[in-house]
């Protein structure tokens, strides 16, 4: 599904310029659950980014259901962001002041689906996830771990092929964080590969590869068995 | 995105911040108020100015006796108006008139002081009225003696009550006179003078209704000399004078036996002023403008600044930054007509209340309101572009470090 090789991303800061990414080799195939592990400022969300097209880098190969995607058009990536990937961030990622029904159908919005199929389908993703009776309020008004849910159905509704999970659970209590987690597990059984960058040492045995990073390196490649 | 669903994302982006959204709009329709009302204050002025223009009227040359002179040779004389013709080649229409004032007119048991213009020539370019009921004079007419006359809406009513003045007799100073037609509504100031007085052929007026021993049946209480173009007032008042001159003897070492009056002259004295006004309000309207457009400017940036982090979730939602653009174009285009149409409602308010107060003569044509809106969406657009596209420009990897 993504396959990166040689990724290298470099930030200018005053007169220094901060590789957070170094050459980095990367692969995630349809149906898998990669996790990305690694201190905080390894380079982990740097890596996440570019491989879901969020950001560009400076040099190194990368392909997206086997199209290269290296030198896309901003348009492009836009296109690919709508109808393939779905992403979830630590703090869930949701618009503040807007139902979680409308921020949950704003994908569906952007691939120019109906209103009337959108809110149903935003409907039956925040069902799933346990909140069909909230769906009219608002962020503000959820707990930290019904947002991730409400974040979680966003990613979810427009079915991606390729969900990236950027330390979901790092904010949640440990009940919350397993619910989140399990959740995630699941999308992968739907043939999405899932990308997950976590510190949470339980999904390990369940990951079919994990990637270690330091200092913006891969310094650890483990298959799981098989 | 479909249109529809990027005006219900901009509805709710503004709706979303009500309070931030009504003080944008606030500052809008104050920047636009005060221009409207401006151009309201001019409008006015400007038809205040045409009603005393008068039409046709503002190309007249009107001459009368000088009553300041020593030497005094009477009042201008009908045998005067041929050679005036002659030596002005710009003349339109002329009409003598010879005005009795305060006139007894009796119609029934009604009585009343009114004014009799006797009138030879082409009276309708200073009465400016259309006839309402009857018909005019002919130019025949008013050469004539006839006991025939117009009356004014206001003498109509006065004199006739129960209305029918047509056809009717009324007694002018004791002398029978049948009412062959009826003045409607003055159409300017001058034309008002009719409304409450009589037109009747000038010979009539003279053989008949005048009590003044001192005038000779032929002479005017004025000619007026109405021209093609009234640039050619100065020039033609030069030549009438040296005409009228020659005629009655006065060397132009002496004071002129005549006046030459031209109504521009206040149209010209008003304009000057308005002028003057106008530059002061338009001063005050600009300073108001970009004050309000400064505001407005902050506003929008300010909200477009707040919102980083939305659109950057927006674009990792696969928002393009077209998207983004033409959303945030979208909100100002709405702030903008609404700032526009509350801008139109505050200048017809403030307008209303100072016209009321102060008597000011503002007046607002539908343009102005056009123009409001106009004005309103045009500043939202231009003053919307620059954070709209700054907001577009946000990376989608901000979403996910914020």
């Amino acid at each position: 599904m993504i396959c990166a090789h040689g990724l290298t991303r470099s930030y200018s800061r005053s007169n220094d310029a901060i590789t957070a990414l170094d050459r980095a080799d990367f692969d995630a195939k349809s149906g898998e659950l990669v996790l990305v592990t690694g201190p905080s400022g390894s380079g982990k969300s740097t890596l996440l980014s570019i491989i879901g097209l969020l950001e560009p880098f400076d040099s190194g190969e990368l392909s997206f259901g086997g199209d290269s995607v290296t030198s896309a058009s901003e348009v492009t990536r836009a296109k690919l962001r709508r109808g393939r990937i779905g992403y979830l961030f630590q703090d869930a990622g949701l618009i503040d002041r807007k139902p979680i029904l409308d921020n949950t159908a704003l994908p569906l919005a952007y691939r120019g689906v109906g209103r009337k199929e959108r809110l149903d389908r935003a409907t039956a993703a925040l069902e799933s996830v346990g909140l069909g009776d909230r769906i009219h309020h608002t962020p503000g008004q959820l707990s930290g771990g019904e947002r991730q849910r409400a974040g979680l159905a966003r990613a979810l509704v427009a079915e991606p092929d390729l969900l990236i999970c950027d330390e979901p659970t790092a904010a949640l209590d440990a009940e919350t964080a397993a619910d989140i987690a399990r959740r995630i597990v699941a999308a992968r059984e739907r043939g999405a590969a899932v990308v997950l960058a976590t510190h949470d040492r339980d999904l390990h045995a369940l990951a079919d590869r994990i990637y270690s990073l330091e200092k913006g390196r891969i310094v650890d490649v483990k298959e799981a068995a098989p | 995105m479909k249109p529809l669903d990027i005006f219900l994302e901009a509805i709710w982006g503004l709706a979303s911040r009500p309070g931030r959204t009504i003080a944008t709009i606030v500052s809008l329709a104050i920047a636009v108020a005060t221009v409207a009302l401006v151009v309201g204050v001019l409008a006015g002025f400007e038809r205040q100015i045409e009603q005393l223009s008068f039409g046709a009227y503002g190309r007249a040359l009107v001459i009368r006796e000088n009553y300041f002179v020593q030497d005094r040779h009477g009042p201008p004389r009908l045998s005067d108006i041929d050679r005036l013709r002659d030596a002005l080649p710009r003349v339109e229409t002329v009409a003598a008139w010879r005005v009795v004032f305060g006139a007894e007119v009796v119609a029934g048991r009604e009585r009343q002081q009114l004014e009799i213009y006797g009138v030879q020539g082409d009276y309708s370019r200073e009465a400016s009225a259309s006839i309402a009921a009857g018909r005019g004079m002919t130019l025949a007419e008013t050469e004539s003696a006839n006991r025939i006359c117009l009356i004014g809406d206001n003498t109509a009513t006065r004199l006739f009550p129960e209305g029918g003045a047509l056809h009717e007799n009324i007694r002018i100073n004791g002398i029978s006179c049948r009412v062959i037609g009826v003045f409607g509504a003055p159409e300017n100031r001058i034309a008002e003078r009719f409304s409450n007085a009589v037109i009747t052929p000038f010979s009539t007026a003279a053989r008949y209704f005048s009590d003044e021993t001192f005038l000779a049946p032929d002479e005017a209480t004025q000619i007026t000399l109405i021209l093609s173009e009234s640039r050619f007032l100065d020039r033609s008042r030069t030549t009438a004078d040296r005409v009228m001159r020659r005629r009655y003897g006065a060397p132009l070492s002496e004071a002129s036996p005549f006046v030459y009056s031209d109504p521009n002259t206040s149209v010209r004295s008003l304009r000057q002023q308005r002028s003057l006004v106008a530059r002061l309000l338009i001063v005050v309207a600009g300073v108001a403008l970009i004050s309000g457009l400064i505001g407005y400017g902050s506003a929008v940036a300010a909200a477009a600044s707040e919102r980083r982090r939305e659109v950057a979730l927006r674009r990792t939602l696969g928002a393009t930054q077209a998207d983004i653009i033409v959303q945030f174009l979208t909100e100002n285009a709405v702030l903008g007509i609404f700032g526009g149409a509350l801008g139109s409602v505050i200048a017809l308010g403030v307008g209303l209340a100072v016209s009321t107060a102060w008597g000011w003569p503002v007046e607002f044509k539908p343009f102005v309101f056009s123009l409001s809106a106009g004005l309103g969406l045009l500043c939202g657009l231009v003053f919307g572009a620059i954070p709209a596209r700054r907001a577009a420009a946000s990376p989608p990897a901000g979403a996910a470090r914020a």
